[in-house]
């Protein structure tokens, strides 16, 4: 009995039974709703900082402590954006798109099992549900495609359809041979029936599952619904505001929804803890969806024609096999011994290795040489990117040094050098340097100097021009005023300005600079 | 407990009837289908009432999943649906045959004797599977006869459609 039930029971002593089935209802509603919100954001945030630190980066580390308060700034922004439709849009089905392709994700979470009697419908049809449900969203996003009247929407929403259509028949042929062995449907017979998590019994069926999921859930690399490079970003090229905060928010959801649903069938729920049921559960979500982010960072997005190739060729048959292999076992060792995972994993591999050999790379012997390697060393190197310093530099707190001979904003003029020779002025292609001179008693001396930094050109003709060495270019970068009038620079100024000269023009002083840095500098002690 | 069962019978019932009259009425095609998965969709929530998940639940796949999506794919490859959902010339006949069909179903159903079951089986799945699939009384040669057929369908398509 779920915790739900039995809060309903102890309702029905106090309350009439319909307040007593409905009350309990709301508030497993709001729950779900709470548990999704809160969850999309944490998936936001955890895929924007996992995603910079693998491409070497820093991520969003502005808003509050890490960042982590960036995801509300995003939806608080995205709230109050103007919801623009385009004239010529099927208006109707552009209203209702974003929310048909939130809700069913909405509803998968009424059966995912968080914990031992945490769950909101034990249904006997669990994970068939979760697939039938599952297809839904698919229309949303077709309408939004439709409903947006714009050429590369509609083409994203015809992808959509023909993912879904290929890769929905591998992913529910995977789930069968979890089913075999669990002989169940519910989610919560499921898990307690992992006395060894199956993800090691269904080794094959877990990789065809995981595969499936990440284009059903538009993940890359198969996420060509949303190609930026093709078609702007597909289905919600013409959503803006609230409507696409939806869309937005039911992606992360479903990630969210559908890393719980691998969690449940493949790594034994909350299952095996160490910790507390449900947190134990959250741990292992945000594991296999960290996958989904390693993937992301490193595989480049398929073709369209692969990506069918891909589910037709490949996924169906090796699910049929799987499937059958799993069906034989379930004749011959009914209980399934653990000793199992050995042959399924051996069978696993080699049956991966022997299916890609279908698929030749003209002039070369074994096509999984090339890709499965490929893929390896790719992945290989982005987990060690994890690992590495990141190389972003943080602007106002951490300046680079530029180059020794870097023409900065502004020029830095020595008075007691200077001759009032007016060469400089004559060098000067815009005319914007200024010099008014006087006798004074050894040669002349400058009255006036004035330089619109507004107009100039960062040309260095009028250094190059001292005779002197009275002018030089200066290394700073930072010249941002709000009145135009700030960038003219006169004598008093130039006098005051801190002297940090380049050595443009002047060589020599190029031993006194320090080095260009291009990266972030390193930790202390790195 | 039956008083909601009753309201929920008929919200659904009315959207259901809303909803198959707006894919008759609609000129717009694309509109008739998305009305046609909604339809598809409350019909599973009168399973659900009536205590059959497992028929909801293939209901949604099936018919949502599986049939409506084909359908709007199939919008989305004939040319000019811009122009709406015309009325051709065999309104006349179309109508005598949906009445025919209509009073042939209502005849049919007024006339079965509809077996209540006092006790629902739990779990029904597995019921289900042993009315199906058992040794006695089962419907197994049926069931794989069904397979077969559908496989040649599919083997048909892919011959009719294939490149020579």
């Amino acid at each position: 009995m779920t915790v739900l039930q039995q809060f309903e029971q102890w309702l029905l002593n106090y309350w009439p039974s319909w307040a007593a089935y409905l009350v309990p209802a709301l508030i497993a509603f709001l729950i779900i709703v709470v548990i999704v919100l809160v969850g999309a954001l944490l998936f936001i945030y955890f895929e924007r900082r996992f995603i910079g630190r693998f491409q070497i980066r820093q991520g969003p580390n502005r808003a509050g402590p890490l960042g982590i308060l960036q995801p509300v700034a995003d939806a608080i922004k995205v709230l109050i954006k103007e919801d623009i439709v385009p004239i010529k849009a099927d208006r109707w089905v552009h209203y209702w798109a974003p929310i048909i392709a939130f809700f069913p994700v909405l509803m998968i979470f009424a059966v995912i099992p968080w914990g031992q009697g945490a769950i909101f419908a034990d249904l006997n049809i669990g994970i068939l549900y979760v697939i039938a449900i599952g297809s839904v969203a698919a229309i949303g996003i077709f309408m939004a495609g439709w409903g947006s009247n714009n050429k590369f929407s509609l083409i994203a929403g015809m992808r959509t359809i023909a993912q879904m259509i290929s890769y929905e028949i591998p992913l529910v042929l995977s789930i069968v041979g979890v089913l075999i062995i669990a002989g169940s449907l519910s989610m919560v017979s499921i898990v307690e029936a992992q006395h060894v998590p199956f993800v090691l019994l269904q080794p094959l069926g877990f990789l065809i599952f995981f595969l499936a999921i990440a284009a059903e859930l538009n993940r890359s690399p198969f996420d060509l619904l949303e190609a930026e490079s093709e078609i702007v970003s597909g289905f919600h090229t013409e959503y803006s505001g609230m409507k696409f905060a939806l869309f937005y928010l039911s992606e992360y959801a479903h990630a969210f929804a559908m890393s719980a649903v691998a969690v449940t069938l493949f790594f034994g729920g909350w299952g095996w803890a160490l910790l507390p049921g449900p947190l134990w559960f959250f741990i292992k979500v945000f594991m296999l969806f960290a996958i989904f982010l390693w993937m992301r960072s490193t595989l480049p997005r398929i073709r369209v024609d692969q990506l069918m190739g891909f589910a037709w060729k490949f996924l169906f048959p090796l699910a049929l096999i799987n499937l059958f292999i799993t069906a034989a076992e379930a004749l011959i060792w009914p209980g399934f011994p653990w000793w199992l995972l050995f042959l399924n994993l051996a069978i696993a591999a080699l049956l991966i290795v022997l299916w890609s050999g279908l698929f030749p790379v003209p002039g070369e012997g074994v096509s999984f040489n090339r890709y499965g390697r490929g893929i390896a060393k790719g992945m290989a190197l982005t987990f060690r990117h994890l690992f590495r310093h990141p190389i972003t530099v943080q602007y106002p707190e951490q300046k680079l040094t530029p180059a020794p001979r870097f023409r900065g904003y502004q020029l830095i003029w020595y008075e007691d050098q200077c001759n009032g020779c007016r060469a400089c002025v004559r060098a000067c292609p815009v005319s914007i340097i200024d010099i008014e001179t006087q006798k004074g008693e050894k040669g002349l001396v400058v009255e006036k100097l004035e330089v619109d930094f507004g107009r100039c050109l960062f040309c260095g003709l009028c250094v190059e021009a001292c005779p002197v060495q009275a002018l030089f270019m200066s290394r700073d970068y930072e010249k941002a005023t709000y009145r135009r009038e700030s960038l003219v620079m006169n004598k008093e100024q130039f006098i005051a300005a801190e002297k940090r000269r380049s050595a443009y023009a002047y060589p020599d002083l190029e031993a006194e600079m320090p080095p260009q840095t291009l990266l972030a500098p390193p930790k202390e002690g790195r | 407990m039956e008083i909601g069962i009753t309201i929920a019978f008929w919200v659904l019932a009315a959207v259901i009837i809303g909803a198959a009259l707006a894919v008759v009425l609609l000129r717009n095609i694309f509109h008739a289908a998305i009305f046609l998965v909604l339809c598809f969709f409350t019909v599973a929530g009168i399973f659900i009432i009536l205590s059959a998940d497992f028929l909801a639940g293939a209901q949604v796949l099936i018919y949502v999943g599986a049939i409506g999506v084909l359908i709007i794919f199939a919008i989305m490859l004939t040319r000019e649906t811009q122009r709406g959902n015309p009325s051709g010339r065999l309104r006349l006949p179309a109508l005598i045959v949906g009445l025919l069909f209509l009073i042939t179903m209502v005849a049919v159903v007024v006339s079965t004797n509809w077996n209540v079951v006092a006790e629902i089986p739990e779990p029904t799945i597995s019921s289900l599977a042993q009315a199906l699939f058992s040794k006695e009384n089962g419907f197994v040669l049926a069931f794989e006869i069904a397979a077969v057929l559908l496989l040649a369908a599919i083997i048909g398509a892919i011959v009719l459609v294939r490149e020579k």
